[in-house]
């Protein structure tokens, strides 16, 4: 009897691990998925922090990174997020009045062959917009000409499609591209319990992000921050 | 047993299977599975370890260890296969033949078999690995590399980086290689490749790493 007890103590931990409810339709597979994802999240560990990290997320530890998704976050469920290509969204109460705490991903969660990395920026980018007190950190458009250093046109390698004038730039640190930024660079500089290629990953993600970062003063202080 | 238990342990199974009918399916037939949106046709991503050439690899006990991280998709725990600035030239030989069998779309297999081969010696052929690499086309789209996607999603966060694992991850590797190298010029005319690369994020990445390292 107290072996009964103990194993409906312990599954019933192991399911209320993660505190997120999951649509009905969320395929098997992307459930799979998303709690591996999140287990490896609540598995990181790191001593060092940068300051932008350290005031957006606390320290480089994962019981603060489930703290954080898991306020913001307590509902994953499916959809096709407008586009053939998306992976995830989050789509805001009408006319920005309420809250959401929902995030809907698209089969190309799983579907596509990404590294876990990858998958957690998503995941954290789009819980930086359920926060109904920051507007939702809407994107910024992205400046007309958007030049790479050559004076090349910056432009969406889904489709060649050119960015300049595309809601999918940010103009501070602290926006869904800027913070998951933060986030995966600290993982990749301080985490001390990733393996070696998790943080590499991490490190390609977040430098790539870095050109969506067009204010002039949010890059200055993240390059201070994390690119010394 | 005594009759009283046993009636009680009888009426339980019976509750039990009663329970157990109503959720299973009366519970299925009252709330239906709303179905997925069908934007794209489901494809299960197995991944298939390119069959092993008969080489003197099949012997490295290694390799079962790596085949193992390759098919968790480059994720976990990386000391079971070793040191790679060890790994024997038929073990190098056969992890570049996998690399090459694998489907230009499996780019987070191909990325990790970079990570992995990155490291191994000699330092000359490992950068020739390397450069291969980063002069490989640029993938057009997620689902096939050869053709473009329709529509398109900029907000998806990553200005294509999952497009060019591979590549991003030849590079960031050559990047710490060649920190500790001897051969900064040819690690160098890596990067300088790499800066006239078709992919916009390998060029980027290039300029960065070229802006910053020492002349």
């Amino acid at each position: 009897m107290s072996k009964l007890l103990a194993a409906l103590a312990w599954s019933t931990l192991a399911a209320s691990a993660f505190a997120l409810d999951f649509a009905q339709d969320l395929t098997p597979e992307i459930k799979k998925q998303i709690q591996a994802d999140m287990s490896f999240v609540a598995s990181i560990r790191g001593q060092e922090v940068s300051a932008l990290h350290k005031k957006i997320f606390g320290g480089v530890d994962g019981a603060g990174y489930t703290k954080f998704f898991e306020s913001r976050v307590n509902f994953v469920g499916m959809d096709d997020c407008g586009s053939a290509n998306a992976v995830a969204c989050v789509i805001p109460p009408l006319f920005g009045f309420g809250t959401t705490s929902k995030i809907w991903l698209t089969e190309n969660y799983v579907k596509f062959s990404h590294p876990q990395i990858a998958r957690l920026m998503i995941l954290f980018h789009e819980a930086r917009h359920t926060e109904n007190k920051n507007r939702f950190w809407p994107h910024a458009t992205c400046p007309t000409p958007f030049l790479n250093s050559d004076g090349e046109d910056m432009v969406s390698l889904w489709t060649g499609a050119q960015l300049a004038g595309e809601p999918a730039c940010d103009v501070t640190p602290f926006g869904s591209y800027g913070s998951s930024l933060i986030l995966l660079k600290n993982v990749s500089k301080f985490c001390t319990s990733c393996a070696q290629k998790a943080r590499v990953d991490a490190g390609i993600y977040a430098d790539d992000q870095l050109g969506r970062i067009t204010g002039r003063e949010a890059l200055a202080s993240i390059k201070a921050d994390l690119y010394r | 047993m005594k009759p009283m238990p046993r009636l009680f342990a009888y009426g339980a199974a019976a509750t039990f299977v009663v329970a157990a009918f109503f959720i299973l399916v009366l519970g299925e037939v009252r709330s239906p599975r709303k179905p997925v949106p069908a934007t794209i046709p489901s494809t299960k991503s197995v991944v298939a370890i390119p069959p092993m050439e008969p080489t003197m690899a099949s012997a490295d006990a290694r390799l079962p260890a790596v085949d193992g991280w390759i098919a968790a998709g480059g994720e976990g725990d990386e000391t079971a296969m070793g040191d790679p600035a060890v790994y024997s030239d038929a073990l190098v030989q056969e992890l570049v033949r996998r690399y090459d069998a694998f489907p230009v779309e499996r780019r987070r297999e191909r990325g990790a078999l970079v990570y992995l081969l990155s490291r191994t010696n000699p330092e000359r052929n490992a950068m020739e690995f390397l450069t291969r690499v980063i002069r490989e086309k640029p993938c057009a789209s997620l689902e096939n590399c050869a053709s473009p996607a329709e529509g398109h999603d900029d907000h998806d966060p990553g200005l294509g980086t999952p497009l060019a694992d591979p590549q991003l991850m030849a590079l960031a590797m050559a990047e710490q290689r060649a920190e500790k190298s001897a051969l900064q010029a040819d690690w160098r005319a890596l990067a300088e490749e790499a800066k006239r690369s078709d992919v916009q994020s390998v060029k980027r990445r290039a300029e960065r790493w070229l802006a910053s390292a020492p002349q």
